[in-house]
């Protein structure tokens, strides 16, 4: 056993490392997300072709696995953060998209009849009904994948995006439990921690309703 | 106000003067439910004056094609007056949601103009259009995350209100829908029942002060006793504020009840429309006749009232309070009216209000004041319709019904030959 490999000077580092990573990517696709999925509910864009596709394509993006995606985006852009934050930000897309849609779907047809009928204007009833409502169900989907891209992010570091995935990889190829143990423990807490504290947000923005 | 109330046992039509009341003509009874019934203000009559104002709504050849070629309304011409409860009513898919719809632009016609003060909506700002509309939906449709004081106080948030006089606003309009605000406004929608959730949404549309109140199905989703309840409220708060109201029902009960005048569609257009009596006593086609139950004999005595039949007034039995079984004795002698089983006498105060009636027999002693025994009389209100009154000689086993006037004097006795005789000139008469 090498468990002096690890030292927590490492592992801070790292885990930053990891934060950023995942911080960058689900910043950017967390309001991509918002901004798809409310266009593509609208009634104007519901008729349209071009935001069925791309729903589509967006949950097609579910099926493939995340390595996948990542050699893919490797292809293209070669390796380095860039290419890692930049497949990590696709992948933690398809969850949040799919909630916001389905969230916003989810609004009871009769409440928004209502929101309607009495005056609302649509960015009203977007703003003030809708997007509460659907808030239980988007928060979901943005939890989800940030726990998602907290484990993808791990694997990034095989394209140079570096991150707690480098002890956990160095330690598989060096056959260093202690290793592997120091980034994948890590790993694991802060996908907990991250869920909770993001749960903990949800119930303070939703109210008590 | 006309109310049937059980009474130890026996049916009593009581008179109550409201001086919010507007006087009415006709009005449905719903004399078996025992629960207080308001009437209908002026069925073309009170105070929706024919040909004087511009109607607050008018449909001037509309017509509503969706893409797919169905043909939802066609070519209606109606008109809602001021004040009134127009009710649209027919099976589904005849098109009277799609008509209201259009009115407040959440749907929009393929051709006809809808006139809304006179001023065509098209031209309207669809906000600003609905503001001046309330709005009730059968689904209820409050924000489930907002507070009913929330709920309330969006329309006149909307229209610009804040601080003291919107909570005010809200606090009328809940108290107009029976929920005092001290006790509701801060409590969620999930934490009321059906029938209070929907007083929330009749509030909501009240707050914004609008012209007139659509209402589609409103009641439809509440059980029976409910659904009852809040259609009387809502006919008391209606003859309270003079609102208009466009109301649609699938329901021909609820239509007879709510509508001043009642429109009926199939398929897209309009059949039919005047108030509930025309439709029963001349219905357009066979749809209408059957539509509205004018098979059923008993129908259209609930939108007749007393007043049409002749009252008998000369000859009656009676006497007044102080006096004594000799003259209970003369009177019954001497009367024309025919007793069903004892002789008895009506007994009045001086002031000519009925008191109530003794038995001629209670006493043999001609010297006895008839006040010891002093009986109570199921009258009726010269507003209560010949429905209420059948529904009294039936159910009594009485032939003579007397009428009292609004402050309670006595016109005269509905007797069973003289509703008879009008029943049977009404029959020759068509």
């Amino acid at each position: 056993m090498f468990l002096g490999v690890a030292t927590p000077r490492f592992i801070l580092q790292f885990l930053l490392e990891h934060l950023w990573l995942v911080g960058v990517a689900c910043g950017i696709a967390f309001p991509l997300a918002l901004i798809l999925g409310i266009w593509v509910t609208r009634p104007a864009s519901r008729e349209g072709h071009v935001a069925r596709y791309m729903t589509q394509f967006v949950f097609l993006g579910q099926a493939v696995p995340s390595l996948a995606v990542i050699g893919l985006v490797m292809a293209v852009l070669g390796t380095g953060e860039a290419t890692a934050i930049f497949a990590l930000t696709i992948y933690s897309l398809v969850p949040m998209v799919r909630n916001v849609v389905e969230g916003l779907r989810s609004v009871d047809t009769s409440v928004l009849d209502a929101a309607k009928g009495i005056g609302m204007t649509p960015l009203g009833v977007l703003v003030r009904v809708e997007l509460p409502l659907a808030l239980p169900v988007i928060f979901a989907g943005l939890r989800t994948a940030v726990v998602i891209t907290i484990g993808t992010a791990a694997l990034s570091s095989q394209v140079g995006g570096g991150g707690l995935g480098r002890m956990i990889f160095t330690g598989l190829s060096m056959m260093d439990t202690g290793l592997i143990l120091s980034g994948a423990v890590p790993t694991a807490l802060l996908a907990i921690f991250a869920d909770k504290a993001l749960g903990l947000v949800e119930r303070r923005l939703r109210g008590s309703w | 106000m006309t109310a049937v109330e059980k009474t130890t046992g026996e049916i009593r039509i009581v008179e109550r003067t409201d001086a919010a009341e507007v006087v009415s003509e006709e009005r449905p009874a719903l004399s078996s439910s025992g629960a207080d019934v308001a009437p209908v203000p002026g069925h073309d009559g009170g105070k929706v004056r024919d040909g004087e104002e511009t109607p607050l709504i008018r449909f001037v050849g509309v017509e509503k094609r969706y893409d797919n070629g169905v043909v939802a309304v066609r070519n209606l011409d109606l008109e809602v007056r001021r004040g009134e409860i127009l009710v649209l009513i027919g099976p589904s898919g005849c098109g009277k949601t799609t008509t209201l719809r259009m009115t407040n632009r959440l749907v929009e016609p393929t051709e006809g103009t809808i006139l809304f003060d006179g001023e065509d909506i098209s031209g309207f700002d669809p906000e600003e259009l609905r503001r001046r509309m309330g709005y009730v939906i059968q689904g209820i449709g409050l924000f489930p995350h907002m507070s009913v004081f929330e709920n309330v106080a969006v329309v006149p948030r909307l229209k610009g209100m804040k601080g003291a006089p919107l909570r005010e606003t809200v606090e009328r309009s809940l108290a107009l829908v029976g929920l005092p605000a001290e006790e509701y406004a801060r409590k969620w929608p999930r934490e009321l029942s059906g029938g209070q959730q929907q007083r929330v949404g009749v509030a909501r549309a009240l707050a914004g002060d609008p012209e007139v109140i659509l209402m589609d199905e409103p009641f439809g989703s509440l059980d029976p006793l409910t659904r009852e309840s809040l259609q009387d409220e809502l006919l008391k708060l209606q003859q309270a504020l003079g609102k208009t109201v466009l109301f649609v029902t699938h329901d021909i009960a609820e239509a007879m009840k709510m509508g001043n005048r009642i429109a009926v569609l199939r398929a897209g257009e309009l059949v039919q429309v005047g108030d509930p009596l025309s439709l029963l006593t001349a219905p357009a086609d066979s749809f209408v006749h059957d539509f509205v139950g004018a098979s059923n004999p008993l129908s259209k005595f609930a939108f007749m009232k007393v007043e049409r039949v002749r009252l008998l007034t000369e000859g009656l039995p009676t006497v007044r309070i102080g006096e004594t079984f000799a003259e209970v004795r003369k009177a019954v002698t001497s009367t024309s009216l025919i007793f069903a089983r004892n002789p008895f006498a009506y007994v009045l105060d001086y002031a000519g209000r009925l008191l109530g009636f003794v038995d001629a027999g209670a006493s043999r002693d001609p010297s006895m004041r008839v006040g010891p025994f002093l009986r109570r009389a199921t009258s009726v209100s010269r507003n209560a319709t010949i429905h209420d009154a059948l529904l009294i000689m039936v159910t009594l086993g009485i032939l003579n019904v007397p009428v009292l006037g609004e402050d309670g004097s006595f016109l005269g006795v509905l007797t069973f030959r003289n509703l008879n005789s009008y029943i049977w000139e009404q029959g020759e008469a068509s």
